[in-house]
């Protein structure tokens, strides 16, 4: 099943990064855009407006159920027809 | 037995080196004159034109142009000029070229001398320069031409970096989907590989591979485009191209993350029958936030054949053009806007990645 691995903000890109895995390594990224590329030729990145707004924590637990159920019915299916997951 | 060696071969022998050609050609005389004296055999002069080689040939034109970072050099001898006015050596002899080039037009300082050959076209690599380009020609590497100059500085120009590979294929190849979903107020753009969202992707660079994770890029605004590159830890979405990615970052895509759907209204349209024809339609609601021209379905329990295109402006439809009127029409036919979004269904859009590394809009 995915779980949280780490999260950091990533102050270059504008991006709170989290990072999920399952127990095989598997890795999914959630990125929450928190800045917005103001200036191409710079690089500079400004916050959003909306930042009072956003739930980092049910983005996670959002996109971690939805992975661990797509998981969950593989890990069904093999144990139904008895096959070893890897 | 006659000793039997001219002045062109002690020339030849003597390439390059005047004093060792002066020496040997000293012993040669005297020899002819001690011969003389004594009345042996002289030393044969066997190739009577051999005194045409010491002079040096006609003066040969120079030409330089430089793209895609080399100069191309070429040369034209008098034995290619065609004419009888032209100089020409009785027996055809090869003429040495030699080409010299520096970053100053009087060659004082930064002097490259490239061997001597005969050849006639040369292409030497070196993007970014800019040179003054010479030339002196000979029979014999010893008596040469004054120099021949190019006119004016020649610049080579910067390497394309298609000129490294022409036309081939980069074999880069990236196996992910790029995709929006909405998610409420903002949007959520996806990346995933085969396997759905969720599948990790792999990227495929000449011989080599890497497997990429999928990603969710949350809280993106509507009505936006951007560009998705993986830049080896995360994602990054940059709205243009205006900056150049890093080396190492793998393109993915680009995502057209459209309107929200709840501000979407279709058109209502009806259509105007006279005699089992559909002759005109009537726009009852034009619509709201239409991004493209909706498609006009016409359906009935008894006609067939109308067709109908819609006209939007300001994301709304203006006019209706009819088509085909069709014929057996009731007098209520239903008339189905459909679509009116560009880049699929409304919140969403996408590009495929697997397009060999080259970044287009599924719009």
């Amino acid at each position: 099943m995915y779980s949280l691995h780490e999260q950091y903000v990533d102050m270059a890109s504008g991006f709170h990064v989290i990072e999920l895995r399952d127990e095989r390594g598997h890795r999914h990224l959630i990125q929450i855009a928190i800045g917005l590329d103001c200036c191409p030729a710079c690089g500079a990145v400004h916050p959003k407006d909306n930042l009072e707004a956003l739930d980092p924590a049910a983005a996670i637990a959002g996109v971690n159920e939805a992975l661990n159920t797509s998981q969950r019915q593989m890990l069904t299916y093999a144990g139904k027809h008895g096959l070893r997951v890897r | 037995m006659a000793l039997k060696v001219n002045l062109a071969q002690i020339n030849s022998a003597a390439r390059g080196n005047s004093d060792l050609r002066e020496t040997l050609t000293g012993i040669h005389l005297a020899l002819q004159s001690l011969y003389a004296q004594t009345g042996t055999v002289p030393l044969q002069k066997i190739d009577a034109t051999a005194t045409a080689f010491t002079s040096p040939p006609a003066p040969s034109q120079l030409a330089v142009s430089g793209a895609n970072g080399s100069f191309t050099v070429s040369i034209a001898t008098p034995q290619n000029a065609s004419g009888a006015a032209a100089p020409r050596n009785a027996t055809n002899a090869p003429i040495y070229q030699e080409i010299s080039s520096s970053p100053v037009a009087n060659f004082v300082s930064g002097v490259a001398t490239y061997p001597v050959s005969t050849n006639t076209s040369y292409v030497f690599p070196n993007p970014g320069v800019t040179l003054y380009w010479r030339l002196r020609s000979s029979y014999n590497q010893q008596n040469w031409t004054s120099y021949i100059a190019q006119p004016g500085a020649v610049s080579s120009g910067l390497m394309s970096s298609a000129a490294t590979a022409s036309n081939l294929s980069l074999n880069q190849s990236n196996y992910a989907t790029v995709d929006s979903v909405a998610n409420g107020s903002t949007a959520t753009v996806r990346i995933y590989g085969s396997g759905g969202v969720g599948s990790s992707w792999t990227s495929i660079l000449g011989s080599s591979s890497q497997v990429i994770a999928s990603g969710s890029i949350m809280n993106v605004a509507y009505a936006t485009n951007g560009f998705v590159v993986w830049d080896g830890q995360k994602y990054q979405l940059k709205p243009q191209l205006a900056q150049t990615f890093p080396d190492a970052w793998v393109p993915v895509g680009k995502i057209s993350v459209i309107a929200n759907g709840s501000g979407l209204v279709l058109p209502v349209i009806h259509a105007v029958v006279t005699g089992g024809a559909i002759v005109a339609y009537q726009i009852i609601n034009p619509g709201n936030g239409l991004t493209a021209a909706p498609a006009l379905t016409i359906t009935d329990s008894s006609g067939s054949g109308a067709t109908a295109t819609a006209v939007v402006s300001a994301g709304a439809v203006t006019q209706v053009n009819p088509g085909s009127a069709g014929s057996g029409y009731s007098s209520t036919p239903t008339v189905t806007a459909s679509g009116g979004v560009s880049g699929g269904a409304a919140g969403g859009g996408g590009a495929t990645g697997n397009n060999g590394g080259r970044l287009y809009a599924d719009v």
